[in-house]
């Protein structure tokens, strides 16, 4: 493929993951993100030069050292690597972003959930206030989850 | 055998945990018989031998640490200990945690303690000791947590954990500097040989070295933690914080005794602290009210006495640690269990509070009455024998060296306030008629269970007749204890008396002091109190800095994070640009213009990529555009399957698979999510900040065009990745695909990482998912 067509999509790809991402909704966050994950797994799949070549499986040994058909014979095997890693940590951070989703969902009662903009510390919490931490799985689930994030409850 | 029982005890834990123990009584008695079973089996293949027992097994040797085990005499004792005191706590937990939904993991978390326990005093490798002190650190931390709702738990759990974590990692330099200098992993070869003369390298490894075992017993100025931790289930507290763990730190002083003793800073640093925290925390013991805490504070005393002996190498003052060590374990035990069983059968542990329990209480009575003696140091008891050598010694001591005479008046204020605690267990728990203060009496008493009673009427039992045993069963233990200790084979055998001399003088003087004071009662209180307000403990140091911790992040959060998600995103991708355009200059050489013709090696693969290409731009498109809540989604499965094929085009078979599956594990998550969330559309965003975030994107997109068209260029030098397919043509047996080569070997650690990352990941899923809940503005309650 040429190069020219492989950036021409890379860039497809990262303009509308950015886009997606600064439009302040939990949803469109992850599609962006996914989005721009695909763009640079292909930004170091490029490094290759594109040129293509044999996968880079070799014959089961035993192989003999006469034999050897030189480096270039394969496809470069290290941006693979290098990638896969890539792939497996986005899944990671994807994997926690929807549990988070989910969890604004629960803790904010249903509303806003997606509202994503102002995402701060809190800034009238103690310190002491995130240092503890609180067993729900002894009490009922439905224990009004909406009073935990304003504290106006117990 | 060594290994085979650490399995075993671990394996019984999971046993207990997965069994459900809260609902069965044999549960009780399976905890019992292991650990005694396993003492036995010890017992039965070391005692035969002349030689010390060694065991072996290679684990990391490229990083010095292998699991060599090595059973000498003092290892033997706190074997005994260890195992034999674990037993009676096994059989009394079930019984303080009776119905107690989580007895299981309590068990699991004892019998991985008693493991790694056994792990500390059988170590011979000293990276391996490591590793287990930091177990017990670990498991201890859980167990003293077990109320874990409870604020004072938690935090009495996290000091613990703060000052033994912290104190094992400066064990682990002076161990480091210690093996760079001498070239040696194991004790018995430190020991073997002694690191010459007092360099600046020794020093420093010895201060740190202490600095471990003063954090993990409790020494002055660390003396908070340990009563802090009181909070555990008074099983814990019994078993790890008066006859295990704290005495890890004695341990690790007698175990590199023979190496040390001869350095100028050993007697003084240890015969000071010792005789400080003897002083400070038998005081502190008579002020608290609390059962428990004036235990604890008693155990920190008698935890100085033996620092105190162990600081000096003569052969008294090395049978009085270990005379010391056994007949400690033997009456603090029970004592701390009766206390336990106080507060199961009368609802308080407030000293105040009870009275006159001898007749209702009565099996309790006498374990305390027969523990008591030996607390008090009355002859001929287990704690009075240890005194007297320990004072013999120092009297000895003091004509040649000034610190004897500071343990001398620590040894004997520490002989004082035990007397005045044993009387005071004996007479107000159990024999006065009226409390101080007013009694709760909604609390209907019930004695104890016999099966309760059984574990700690055993130890005191063993501890009251000790005076009788101590020459005749346990001679040949306390005898190659003493032995390894010293570093050479010594004859000991311990006389019940020494005559009426100055040393007995000394002894009945603290005895009469401890009677006084307790009869004076609560004009001595008063003046201890005054004075014992101005000890200086590493308590507040330690809140605040924790405090500042806390305070310090949060500024640097708030300082740094306090901005809007365009904001973050806007100055995390700037910064990728700026970069590039730093860095284009130089590699501007690398682009060709001519990369940028539609080259194809066949008319089939143009087609078949110009296909990919217009399906992954229409699909983007409709990630971009879509307001639906469905078609997003699919299309960006659509595009994640033609990044798919793409990899397959350019030979990279274990990308597509792996590309694949995630994407179905992606596009399986957001549906579930998805089916759950109301549906919700984007905020309406001004006009102006449409047109700033177009052009963001815009920005970022020419970032990407600019970064394919650098990388793709032809390449100035031999790509590394040639060597790595070289090498696993020649080197590689059995492997054949290079990619997971280059994963699991050449690039290894990033591998690694990649797995914490996932870890991480996973426990970030799990706990927002499942369990915990921030619960924000409460205020820890008052301790």
């Amino acid at each position: 493929m040429s190069v020219l067509l492989l950036a021409l999509l890379v860039t497809l790809l990262l303009g509308s993951g950015t886009y997606l991402i600064l439009r302040q909704h939990a949803m469109k966050l992850i599609l962006g993100l996914g989005l721009i994950s695909h763009a640079f797994n292909l930004i170091i799949f490029s490094a290759t030069g594109l040129t293509a070549g044999t996968v880079p499986i070799l014959p089961l040994p035993p192989r003999k050292a006469d034999e050897w058909p030189g480096a270039g014979h394969f496809a470069d095997p290290l941006p693979h690597a290098l990638i896969l890693t890539a792939i497996v940590i986005g899944f990671g951070v994807t994997a926690y972003l929807i549990a988070l989703v989910q969890r604004l969902h629960e803790v904010r009662d249903g509303t806003a959930y997606h509202e994503v903009e102002h995402f701060s510390p809190g800034r009238s919490g103690e310190p002491d206030d995130y240092m503890y931490l609180e067993d729900t799985l002894s009490e009922p689930r439905s224990a009004a989850p909406g009073a935990d994030a304003t504290g106006a409850t117990r | 055998m060594l290994l085979g029982s650490l399995a075993i005890l671990s394996l019984s834990g999971l046993i207990l945990w997965r069994t459900k123990p809260e609902t069965t009584r044999q549960a009780a008695w399976f905890g019992a018989v292991v650990p005694l079973a396993v003492l036995g089996w010890i017992w039965r293949r070391t005692v035969m031998l002349d030689a010390t027992y060694h065991e072996h097994w290679t684990w990391l040797p490229s990083f010095n640490l292998d699991l060599t085990f090595r059973l000498d005499g003092l290892s033997l004792l706190f074997t005994v200990i260890i195992l034999g005191i674990g037993a009676a706590v096994a059989l009394y937990t079930h019984y303080y945690l009776e119905g107690d939904p989580r007895l299981g993991a309590f068990y699991l978390f004892l019998f991985l303690f008693m493991a790694s326990m056994l792990g500390i005093v059988w170590s011979d490798n000293v990276l391996a000791f490591f590793v287990f002190w930091e177990g017990t650190t670990f498991t201890s931390y859980l167990l003293i947590g077990h109320g874990f709702s409870a604020t004072a738990s938690q935090r009495g759990a996290r000091n613990a954990l703060i000052v033994t974590g912290g104190g094992g990692l400066a064990m682990l330099a002076g161990f480091l500097l210690l093996g760079q200098a001498t070239g040696d992993w194991t004790f018995s070869a430190w020991n073997a040989a002694p690191p010459a003369g007092a360099d600046d390298m020794t020093t420093a490894a010895l201060v740190l070295i202490l600095l471990g075992a003063f954090t993990k017993s409790g020494q002055f100025p660390f003396h908070f933690w340990l009563p802090g931790a009181m909070a555990a289930p008074t099983p814990a507290s019994a078993y790890l914080h008066s006859a295990t763990m704290v005495k890890a730190g004695i341990f690790l002083v007698a175990r590199t005794h023979p190496a040390f003793a001869d350095h100028p800073a050993w007697l003084p640093v240890l015969v000071g602290f010792g005789a400080v925290t003897c002083a400070v925390s038998g005081v502190l013991a008579m002020t608290k009210t609390d059962l428990k805490g004036m235990l604890a504070y008693a155990t920190l005393a008698q935890l100085g006495l033996l620092f105190v002996a162990l600081g000096q190498s003569g052969k008294a003052a090395l049978v009085a640690a270990v005379v010391g060590i056994l007949a400690h374990a033997l009456y603090k035990g029970p004592l701390f269990l009766s206390a336990g069983m106080i507060e199961h059968a009368t609802g308080t542990r407030d000293i105040r509070r009870l009275a006159g329990q001898a007749r209702p209480l009565w099996t309790v009575f006498i374990i305390v009455v027969a523990s008591a003696l030996s607390l008090a140091a009355l002859p001929v008891w287990g704690g009075f024998l240890s005194k007297e050598y320990l004072l013999d010694s120092l009297l000895h001591l003091a004509d040649t060296a000034w610190v004897a005479w500071l343990g001398l008046i620590g040894v004997l204020i520490g002989g004082t306030a035990f007397a005045w605690l044993a009387i005071a267990f004996v007479h107000r728990i159990f024999l006065r008629r009226e409390p101080d203060a007013a009694v709760d009496r909604t609390h209907r008493l019930h004695p104890p269970a016999a099966t309760m009673v059984a574990g700690p009427m055993a130890l005191a039992v063993i501890g009251f007749t000790l005076p009788l045993t101590l020459d005749r069963w346990f001679q040949p233990l306390v005898q190659d204890a003493v032995s390894a200790i010293s570093g050479e084979v010594q004859s000991v055998h311990v006389h019940l008396w020494g005559g009426f001399n100055a040393v007995f003088l000394l002894s009945l003087a603290a005895l009469a002091a401890g009677t006084g004071a307790y009869l004076l009662g609560f004009r001595t209180l008063r003046v201890l109190h005054r004075g014992v307000d101005w000890v200086p403990s590493g308590d507040w140091l330690l809140e605040r800095s924790l405090g500042l911790a806390a305070r310090g992040a949060s500024w640097i959060s708030h300082g740094l994070q306090d901005l809007s998600l365009t904001s973050h995103i806007s100055i995390v991708l700037g910064a990728a640009v700026l970069v590039v355009v730093l860095v284009a200059n130089r590699l501007g050489s690398l682009f060709n213009p001519s990369d940028l013709r539609i080259v194809a090696e066949s008319p089939v693969a143009l087609w078949l990529e110009g296909t990919i290409l217009l399906l992954s731009l229409m699909a983007a498109l409709t990630v971009l555009a879509s307001n639906n809540r469905l078609a997003p989604i699919i299309a960006l499965s659509v595009v994640g399957l033609n990044v798919t094929l793409f990899f397959v085009l350019f030979a990279a078979p274990d990308l597509a698979l792996t590309q694949l599956l995630v994407e179905v594990l992606v596009f399986v998550l957001i549906i579930l999510i998805l089916y759950k969330l109301p549906a919700a559309q984007p905020p309406r965003l001004p006009l102006g900040h449409k047109i700033r975030n177009i052009g963001i994107a815009c920005v970022t997109g020419v970032f990407g065009f600019v970064l394919v068209l650098l990388a793709s260029g032809r390449p100035r030098f031999e790509p590394i990745s040639g060597e790595m397919i070289r090498a696993t043509w020649l080197d590689a047996h059995g492997a054949a695909n290079v990619v997971n080569v280059i994963l699991t070997d050449f690039r290894g650690f990033d591998t690694f990482g990649e797995m914490t990352v996932i870890a991480i990941a996973g426990i970030g899923v799990y706990s927002l998912v499942r369990a915990y809940r921030f619960r924000p503005r409460r205020r820890p309650a008052s301790e």
